[in-house]
């Protein structure tokens, strides 16, 4: 009882940009440009910024850290969107298309942005995708497609279960609705006032901290399921811009995510 | 099982500035200007740079959601220092000695302040006294010496054991200890690029982020265990500073946290 950390090894930071590079997710929720996990999604977008070519696959099956997104690459396999980033920017170093902040004011704006939607309004996407009774009846409906029906009873139940109790260690569903309302108001509202009325976060050419902040929002904004996350985004304009403008540069219709099914395997020579 | 939110009440905005003012939390450690918890420190701090008075009670029963700080003033019973600080700025609101920022890009810079102390640095110094031998040696004297001797030999564990389970949930202890002080030193770094050489976050008078950023830091550096986390904030020498600076102005020794049994 009461025994320490689980040994973790240290993180992949570079490997061979010469063999195939593969990674592992969910598909897209309702409208959502990429996938409807926002690391993923964060994943995909930084590798069409970044201008690296990349096969992708539906699935979780060995997952080095339990989660999605991870990668394949020769000999290595790295789990976590962050050290997938770091790895990337290492690995095909003078190849990258995004330009990372060079001023200590953006990368602190760029790091911020990055923590504030994952270690803020992640949490706020799980409250309402599995705990507000809309959304977990949205998100069940769209699990009846990939779910057996004879498991339906129980496989949304237990990782609902699973993700409250997440929640409630987390914090986030310790509080009322509104006040929950109040607390993401305040973030998206942050993210908001660092992106003024420029193109991307740091300035024109987009960096890593973008690939995080659209794989939220878009997630937020236009994953169909109607709920709060959606209207909150909507009341900052510039956002909803920054949005539809990653949307229609990175995800052109000619060139849907890869985690889609309207995509198809012979697209991926299409890179722009 | 599959069960969804538990019911929960809207938090109180405002209350009675004439009644009393209680606020419950953990003693400090080591060499800690206010307590060991980086929220109960936040609050603290807060009163103090708002200038509004207030007695402390270092326990935590009757809180209202299992976690400290929590406040008590007339009827009103509230936790989560966020919505406390909401609370206050409204209850005192013309007396406040603090000053909002007021542009959307110091707001910003103070949401992102606040986060990336309470949402991020907050798991690090949770991994580093709990889950690190060193840092649990420490921890779990200081534990025996506030839990009956009866239950000495188990309660430290199940506290231990939850805490690391929570760890685990929230992702930081499922990297490699290189890979957590990679991810540390990063929003480290963004905290001391956002301050600069300024006197506050956000200028010359100190703002609610200030609070957090403080309680944060000083646990980080002052809780004299040795650990990982005050290296990290070493690297900073504006941060240091920084904290230094807000322990003369608001702690000074003639007037020490109230939090230490003995305090007045």
């Amino acid at each position: 009882m009461g025994s320490g950390l689980p040994p973790a090894k240290d993180s992949a930071t570079e490997g061979d940009a010469s063999k195939p590079l593969v990674v592992y997710g969910f598909t897209p929720l309702g409208g959502t440009a990429s996938s409807a996990s926002p690391f993923v999604s964060k994943l995909e977008t930084y590798l069409r910024m970044a201008g690296i070519d990349y096969e992708a696959r539906v699935g979780m099956s060995g997952a080095p850290k339990g989660k999605v997104p991870f990668i394949k690459q020769g000999d290595v396999t790295l789990g976590d969107s962050t050290f997938i980033c770091e790895y990337l920017k290492n690995t095909y170093k003078g190849k990258l298309q995004t330009k990372e902040p060079d001023t200590a004011e953006t990368k602190a704006v760029a790091a911020a942005c990055r923590i504030i939607c994952e270690d803020n309004l992640a949490s706020g996407m799980s409250y309402y995708r599995w705990g507000h009774p809309k959304g977990f009846s949205a998100t069940k409906e769209r699990m009846s497609s990939i779910v057996p029906w004879f498991m339906m009873w129980l496989i949304p139940r237990m990782i609902r279960g699973k993700i409250m109790k997440n929640l409630y260690a987390q914090g986030l569903s310790r509080h009322s609705e509104k006040d929950v309302i109040f607390l993401l108001t305040s973030s998206v509202e942050a993210l908001s006032g660092f992106l003024g009325d420029k193109r991307y976060m740091t300035g024109d050419v987009p960096c890593a901290a973008d690939a995080s902040v659209f794989g939220m929002l878009d997630n937020y904004l236009n994953d169909g399921l109607d709920l709060e996350p959606a209207r909150i985004v909507k009341r900052f304009p510039n956002l909803v811009r920054y949005v539809t403008d990653i949307r229609r540069t990175y995800y052109p219709e000619d060139n849907p995510s890869q985690f889609s099914p309207a995509y198809k395997a012979g697209d991926a020579t299409k890179r722009d | 099982m599959g069960k969804g939110l538990p019911v929960v009440k809207d938090s109180v905005t405002a209350g009675d500035a004439s009644k009393p003012l209680v606020v419950y939390g953990f003693e400090p450690w080591g060499s800690t200007a206010s307590s060991s918890s980086p929220f109960v420190a936040k609050v603290e701090t807060f009163l103090r740079m708002a200038g509004i008075d207030y007695e402390a009670n270092p326990s935590m029963e009757g809180s209202p959601k299992g976690k400290v700080p929590f406040i008590k003033q007339g009827d009103v019973t509230l936790g989560d220092s966020t919505f406390i600080c909401e609370y206050l700025k409204n209850t005192y609101k013309g007396s406040l000695k603090t000053k909002e920022p007021d542009t959307a890009e110091g707001k910003a810079i103070a949401t992102a302040c606040q986060l990336l102390c309470e949402d991020h640095l907050y798991h690090g110094l949770i991994y580093f006294r709990w889950g690190t031998p060193k840092g649990w040696a420490v921890t779990r004297k200081y534990l025996s010496g506030m839990v009956p001797m009866l239950l000495r030999p188990v309660v430290p564990g199940m506290v231990r054991k939850g805490l690391l389970k929570a760890l685990h949930m929230q992702g930081l202890s499922r990297h490699s200890e290189k890979d957590v002080i990679f991810l540390l030193t990063s929003s480290m770094t963004a905290l001391s690029n956002f301050l600069g050489d300024k006197k506050y976050i956000t200028g010359d008078e100190p703002c609610p982020a200030d609070a957090s950023v403080f309680g944060a830091l000083d646990n980080y550096l002052n809780d004299d265990m040795d650990l990982e986390t005050s290296r990290i904030v070493k690297q900073f020498p504006n941060l240091v500073g920084y904290v230094t600076d807000i322990r003369q102005t608001y702690y000074p020794e003639s007037n020490p946290t109230k939090f230490k049994t003995g305090a007045k």
